[in-house]
């Protein structure tokens, strides 16, 4: 199992801040948020930040990143600042 | 054709006068932080110190401040920078800027000093002197409480007055931080400056200003950065982002990730304390965070705050955070140098090297150690100094996370090694806004350039670097510039090929950007969804300031800073970081993970149109029009 946390706009489409799921994949996770919830909160899903304990998955493998119990997933926010 | 409005007030003998701005001064400078050390330069003899009474301080404002475009209601000081003895330029919102141009004047120029302490009130284009005895000793809150609700105020808290090196200047809850603007006006006795008026700021073609401010206001809204995600979560927005690429400064710069991010993030704050958003006069934006300290509704930190305050310094409890931001603020530090200070006297202390009473992972005493800093009691006043000559005096070089003598913003460049060249060269030191900024590009942004790679960096962070100055020139925050990636790709998000790819061809374009900075006369255009900050200043001066014309503008600005530098005895140096960065992998498996400022700078120099050792030429300087 994996805690998948989820973030503002995505939590409130979600209802969730979090919940555990089983996925191999970051891509496992990206299909159980499309199957359980609103297209809406696909679409919010995909353009937001992937982390996984706590790194982007842009510094692994992308989607194909592996999960193994115990890690935790998050979407977050793409944020601005200076 | 309307040229500025500028008074000079010699603060030794109380004479104010006019100072005539040229018109060829107005074509070529423009106003705000471009005019400001063109002034800077012309009115200063070298060598001066920043605290003696020959210092001069321009405070001034840029055509678009109060004229309702969005964002627009900065000023900005220009002064001997107090840390680096190099150029300072410090911009700030609040409501004094645009008070002190509906009072009648788009800029005052301060002189000499005061032998006890001094108000200075603009009033309905009338300057006078008063006599503050009564405020001094203030903070930041109180003294601004004393002066009535509708004026614009500008004043320092008790740090300024004990000239703490990094001491700010406070309008109403938003400060020009950086670079001693606190300590400079303390060094003249001045407590507070204040201005009202109710003179409509000068547009030059106001029907049509007002036709694209409206359309300017609708896209800020509409984009998905500057509608909604610095609405929703601030800058603080970026802790988690910085700290999942690793660039999140942790345990004074020796980490880049941190396990107590998330605690101190946006998104954290968003979620627990944050009562509403807010924001400056005539901003769309409102990126500012309310939150609740100590029973009072109080401004939020920023990105840097949360930053430097929590991981940098291995604290995850966001009340302390908050608590310490409103602390520096009222008091009047900056709170990125104070608390890079701590972090600092913190691993002197790990080290052995000094005791200042403050370890990683401890903070019950933070506000001890911060009022004595301010009140230079002991061994805290090496503290109120700043890590470069606490170092001087220590050790610990290597580690005293400064470039220039002004400690950095909260973005591991060895993370983002762009950003770790715009820090080395930038002209007021260790600042992200001044260094080009390419973080936002490398590590915490939705567009991701290869991070470790040095290609192109030198050319993007010319071309940010000269747009950036532009935007502040002309008077807007530089957060109105964020429009700039198209709203398309966030919609995408980070993930999505297509912002990878883009990514990926971005790291190749540098030739492009080269060709593209030696073309700007040919950019004959203005577009909303690049800069409208250009067209918007074209319409308010009646300026040539086509996209091209605009970042030429911030060029001229870049090099007339660096010029003020090399007057001043920086020379290339200074243009350096410390060791711990160019020198010690962050992560010591991976060798690529240092900046190698070696292979960026020569680079940086070549394209600049400088001499390899980084003194613009005088082909460059005719190029520009600008006089030595
Ligand atoms: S974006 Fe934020 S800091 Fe900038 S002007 Fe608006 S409210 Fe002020």
């Amino acid at each position: 199992m994996i805690t998948v946390k989820y973030r503002g706009v995505l939590a409130e489409l979600t209802g969730k801040l979090q919940e555990q799921i089983d996925a191999a994949t970051v891509n496992d996770v990206m299909k159980y948020v499309k199957k359980t919830y609103s297209a809406a909160a696909y679409k919010e899903a995909k353009k937001l930040l992937i982390v996984i304990n706590g790194d982007s998955i842009l510094l692994h493998k992308g989607f194909k990143t592996p999960t193994s119990d115990g890690d935790t997933v998050s979407f977050l926010p793409v944020c601005g600042g200076g | 054709m309307r040229l500025p409005v500028y008074a000079m007030l010699d603060l030794t003998t109380g004479k104010v006068s006019r100072y005539p701005i040229t018109k060829k001064y107005f074509k070529t400078y423009v106003g705000g932080k471009a005019l400001g050390c063109r002034l800077l330069l012309d009115l200063t003899k070298p060598g001066i110190d920043p605290l003696a009474p020959e210092a001069v301080i321009i405070i001034n404002t840029g055509p678009l401040n109060g004229t309702g475009a969005p964002s627009s209601s900065r000023y900005n000081m220009t002064f001997k920078n107090v840390l680096t003895g190099g150029i300072a330029s410090s911009n700030c919102g609040g409501q004094f800027g645009v008070m002190m141009k509906k009072a009648g004047y788009d800029g005052i120029i301060i002189t000499g000093a005061s032998e006890t302490p001094v108000t200075i009130e603009i009033i309905d284009g009338e300057i006078t002197l008063k006599d503050a005895s009564h405020l001094w000793g203030l903070d930041t809150e109180e003294a601004q409480e004393k002066f009535p609700h509708h004026y614009g105020k500008m004043v320092i808290g008790p740090a300024g007055e004990n000239l703490v090196r990094y001491a700010l200047a406070a309008s109403g809850e938003r400060v020009s931080g950086r670079c001693g603007t606190g300590a400079a006006l303390g060094a003249k006795k001045i407590k507070a400056i204040v201005a009202y008026g109710t003179k409509e700021p000068h547009v030059h073609s106001r029907k049509k200003f007002d036709k694209f401010v409206s359309k300017w206001v609708s896209f800020v809204k509409g984009h998905p950065m500057t509608g909604e995600s610095l609405p929703r979560y601030g800058s603080a927005g970026l802790v988690n982002k910085a700290n999942a690429t690793h660039a999140l400064p942790t345990h004074n710069f020796k980490y880049g990730q941190s396990e107590h991010a998330d605690a101190v993030s946006g998104e954290t704050m968003a979620e627990t304390a944050l009562l509403r958003n807010s924001g400056c006069v005539s901003c769309p934006i409102r990126c500012e965070r309310r939150v609740k300290v100590a029973g009072r509704d109080v401004k939020g930190p920023e990105y840097e705050t949360a930053g430097f305050f929590g991981p940098n310094i291995d604290c995850g409890d966001l009340e302390t955070v908050l608590k310490m931001n409103y602390l520096c603020d009222v008091l009047g530090v900056d709170t990125i140098s104070f608390a890079s200070t701590v972090a600092f006297a913190m691993e002197l202390k790990e080290k052995g090297l000094a005791d200042f009473g403050v370890e990683f992972g401890k903070t019950a005493n933070l506000e001890e150690v911060l009022r004595k800093t301010v009140a230079r009691e002991g061994i805290w006043s090496d503290m109120a100094e700043g890590t470069k000559r606490m170092a001087e005096k220590y050790g610990g070089k290597e580690f005293a996370i400064n470039a220039k003598g002004l400690e950095l913003a909260s973005y591991e460049p060895r993370r983002s090694v762009g950003m770790g060249l715009g820090y080395a060269v930038s002209n007021r030191g260790g600042c992200h806004l001044n260094g080009g900024y390419l973080a936002l590009m490398e590590s915490v942004g939705v567009l991701l350039m290869d991070a470790q790679s040095p290609e192109s960096k030198a050319q993007f962070t010319v071309f940010l670097q000269d747009a950036l100055e532009a935007v502040s020139t002309v008077g807007c925050c530089l957060f109105s510039a964020q429009t700039f990636v198209p709203g398309i790709i966030y919609k995408l998000g980070p993930t999505h090929f297509i912002t990878r790819l883009v990514g990926k061809i971005m790291i190749h374009a540098g030739p492009a950007i080269t060709l593209m900075l030696k073309a700007l006369p040919a950019l004959r255009f203005n577009a909303l969804i690049l800069l409208p900050q250009a067209e918007a200043a074209r319409l308010a001066t009646g300026l040539p300031l086509f996209m091209g014309n605009f970042v030429k503008l911030g060029e001229i600005s870049y090099n007339l800073e660096r010029m003020y530098n090399i007057r001043e005895g920086l020379t290339s140096a200074d243009d350096a970081l410390p060791d711990r960065l160019t020198k010690t992998p962050q992560d010591e498996k991976n060798p690529k993970t240092v900046v190698p400022l070696d292979k960026m700078i020569p680079k940086y120099y070549k394209v600049r149109g400088w001499n390899t050792e980084g003194v613009p030429t005088d082909k460059k300087l005719k190029s520009l029009g600008v006089i030595k």
